[in-house]
């Protein structure tokens, strides 16, 4: 089955445990969960996968297979437990069955008294169902990967205990980096709708924006006293800064000069604030809560910067690449906004003509065009792509860094973190 | 505290200052007053450098909790004022006014998350709680007034939790951490706590009847904002027990001004005003009370705050402005 991967369009490298048939066919395994994982990036396939609650805590493999035979992706469910010893760790898998347990603990952190807030907070969850789970599934895998001792016996209760202890702190990051990341996109998203729908304001429309501020707050202040059950001053410290890099990112690409605007370092900075702080400094955390030294959770740290960042770069390729299935086209969301994102940056160092164009404005879509003629000729999508690998190597590497570790759990979650890298680069979607 | 990387982000934290000087800055000055009310031990001598040092550090805490009170109580602001602002220019959806109100959203988050990085810095888990569980209460107050039953609007109970959760417990939930932070006991704790709860109480429901009736110099014609956003205060709920009639005018809803007058009509033929007067009065007794039920002490700046902070109540429920 290995033999297949190299006919797989989408990577032959060997880390990838993706299995391929023959032919036009390709299986993709991923373990699902019964809240969706990142799966819905990495396939070309726009159905969703089906979750089946009943089987929250086991492992099934999933196969989903599209053909070119066919206009519409089909897929298949295919139990094969036998094959979970041979197949090479998936990193979803392994948090599975915790993802689970952190999304009921969610839900009812957020219960609220007054229902339109409860409703609000339902958003929460169905972004959340339909969200990728990118980043605790990053965080759990984290806090495993830096597992240093060798596995507890069963008798042996107090380091037991202690360990379970530990990881339902760490569970709690994740869940308050979750908490955070939905409070900052309640609060951005909607605003921007606004934006859109200028001069649509019924009472419902501003209702809906002012109940999701609300809502963006009430998760805020859940996350603090979440935070705060933590009794750890130094994490505390670290995710109320996240908040406020959020803040300053969002900013940073609201009120852009013209010379900032096509700034590579300034993009880096903001993309910085907006996307890699809040993993960076969740990884941080999981690595202070677990007593580690200062140079490993700096490792952590790194890991999680980095990721962040190789993920941002691919979502600005992406955004004018679009997915491998459709005609190679993209949203261009980000150009039609006026943000200038890394593949146009690095197409003004080859053409400084196309400053004047990104001057201009991109409300004209002749100017669109102009600079997707621009972009076409340069280099630009390819450097963006050379960037975002060198910082998913940068991502690996830290991760290669840490102790050496005899712990199980650890070796295989490191593998995993590692694996990850490599998703967030070569996916297509 | 609130310097910004970003210009626009450091003017709106101007804009917090700006706020901060035309306001009353009254919650800093309950929270001072009851910082100073809780000392207990006889004041230190200029040589006793231990003590003296480890009560500076003290006040610098309790310090830090009027600020974040403060950043707390702007944040709340800028996301309910902004947004309100959008309610009523219902249309004007410039560039400009979009960027303003996002910002002014961004800029409550920003205050809200130094907030946060400076009640970690006080490392007093009890506290951050308390305070977070506040920031809870202010989203949960303000969603409670925009999303009422019909019921629920007509009811004081209702309207009694709403306030508390709106105006309230920032200051009581202050003060308890204030008395936390001074090692108090939770019986003081909760003295404290309840001083802030019936002073807010009662400066809300001043706050309605002012309203209705305005200042002393003009010409006894209040705002009268609170009806006109359809919102039902202290005074209404009063008269609707004895003109049950009321409650249908107040169902209509008040867009058309003449339901207003209506409803106006119905307010002074009732006791509504002055019933909510007393209301608050008697709240700032209980607040009075509570100060007074402070375990004695000799400490001079602590007698001479819990006069002034029982001074305080009598200023709230006597004010005209």
């Amino acid at each position: 089955m290995f033999v297949m991967r190299a006919l797989c369009k989408l990577s032959s490298r060997s880390r990838f445990p993706w299995r391929v048939a023959e032919g036009d066919r390709r299986f993709l395994t991923v373990a699902a969960c019964s809240h969706g994982t990142m799966s819905g990036r990495f396939y070309s396939v726009s159905t969703l996968l089906p979750f089946n609650p009943e089987v929250l805590g086991c492992k099934e493999i999933y196969h989903i297979w599209s053909s070119h035979a066919y206009h519409d992706a089909r897929y298949q469910i295919h139990q094969e437990r036998s094959s979970i010893i041979e197949e090479p760790v998936d990193p979803f898998s392994l948090v599975a069955d915790e993802l689970s347990i952190l999304a009921n603990r969610l839900r009812a952190m957020v219960v609220a008294e007054v229902p339109k807030l409860a409703s609000a907070a339902e958003y929460f969850f169905k972004m959340g169902v339909e969200g990728k789970r990118f980043r605790p599934t990053v965080l759990l895998l984290m806090a495993s990967a830096l597992k240093m001792s060798i596995p507890e016996s069963a008798t042996d209760t107090a380091l037991n205990s202690l360990s379970k202890e530990l990881r339902a702190r760490q569970q709690c990051i994740a869940e308050i980096t979750e908490m955070i990341h939905v409070a900052s996109l309640l609060h951005d998203d909607v605003l921007d709708d606004a934006d859109t729908r200028r001069g649509i304001g019924s009472l419902n429309f501003v209702m809906g924006n002012k109940l999701a501020v609300l809502a963006g707050d009430f998760l805020l202040s859940r996350a603090c006293v979440a935070l705060a059950s933590l009794k750890n001053t130094e994490v505390v410290t670290l995710l109320a800064t996240v908040v406020e890099h959020l803040v300053t990112g969002e900013t940073m690409q609201m009120t852009t000069s013209s010379d900032q605007r096509c700034s590579m370092d300034y993009y880096l900075q903001k993309t910085y604030y907006k996307t890699a702080s809040l993993i960076s400094n969740s990884c941080k955390a999981i690595a202070l809560l677990a007593g580690q030294t200062a140079e490993v959770s700096v490792l952590a740290y790194d890991y999680g910067r980095n990721l962040g960042l190789a993920y941002q770069l691919i979502d600005d390729v992406l955004d004018f690449t679009g997915t491998c299935a459709s005609l190679g086209k993209g949203s261009l969301s980000d150009i039609r906004h006026g943000i200038v994102t890394a593949p146009i940056l690095f197409a003004m160092e080859e053409f400084p003509q196309l400053r004047m164009v990104v001057d201009k404005g991109f409300e004209d879509p002749d100017n669109v065009d102009i600079a997707l003629d621009y972009l076409g000729k340069s280099q630009g999508i390819q450097r963006t792509k050379d960037l975002a690998a060198e910082h998913a190597s940068l991502a690996a590497a830290a991760v290669d860094s840490l102790p050496p570790t005899n712990n199980e759990d650890a070796i295989i979650s490191r593998r995993a973190l590692v694996d990850l890298t490599q998703r967030v680069i070569s996916r297509t979607k | 505290m609130v310097v910004a990387e970003v210009p626009k982000l450091a003017s709106a934290a101007e804009y917090f200052f700006k706020m901060g000087v035309e306001g009353k800055r009254f919650r800093p000055t309950v929270l001072l007053l009851m910082a100073s009310a809780l000392k207990m031990s006889i004041p230190e001598s200029a040589t006793d450098t231990a003590l003296n040092s480890l009560s500076k550090e003290l006040r610098a805490r309790q310090q830090c909790i009027a600020e974040i009170t403060e950043m707390i109580h702007v944040a709340s602001l800028l996301h309910d004022d902004v947004l309100d602002d959008a309610d009523t220019r219902r249309g004007i959806g410039s560039l400009n006014f979009v960027m303003g109100n996002k910002l002014a959203v961004l800029a409550g988050d920003f205050l809200l998350s130094r907030a946060c990085v400076a009640l970690a810095s006080l490392k007093n888990t009890e506290v951050v709680t308390l305070l977070a569980t506040v920031v809870e209460h202010l989203v949960t107050g303000e969603t409670m007034q925009m999303t009422t039953s019909s019921d629920q609007r007509c009811s004081m109970d209702y309207y009694l939790q709403k306030t508390y959760y709106k105006t309230a417990s920032l200051i009581s939930n202050s003060c308890k951490a204030i008395a936390l932070l001074a090692g108090q006991t939770a019986e003081v704790s909760v003295l404290a706590y309840d001083y802030g709860r019936n002073l807010g109480l009662a400066y809300q429901l001043i706050d309605d009847v002012l309203d209705f009736t305005g200042t002393c110099a003009s010409l006894g014609k209040g705002s009268l904002s609170d009806i006109r956003h359809g919102i039902v205060t202290a005074p209404i709920l009063f008269a609707m027990e004895e003109f049950p009639q009321l409650r249908m005018v107040v169902d209509k809803g008040f867009e058309d001004p003449d339901n207003v007058d209506i409803a106006l009509d119905y307010l002074g033929k009732s006791q509504g005003i002055q019933r909510t007067k007393d209301l608050a009065a008697e709240h700032a007794s209980l607040a009075a009370a509570a100060v007074d039920s402070l375990p004695p002490t000799n400490n001079e700046d602590a007698i001479i705050s819990r006069r002034a902070l029982v001074d305080l109540t009598q200023r709230v429920i006597s004010r005209t402005k």
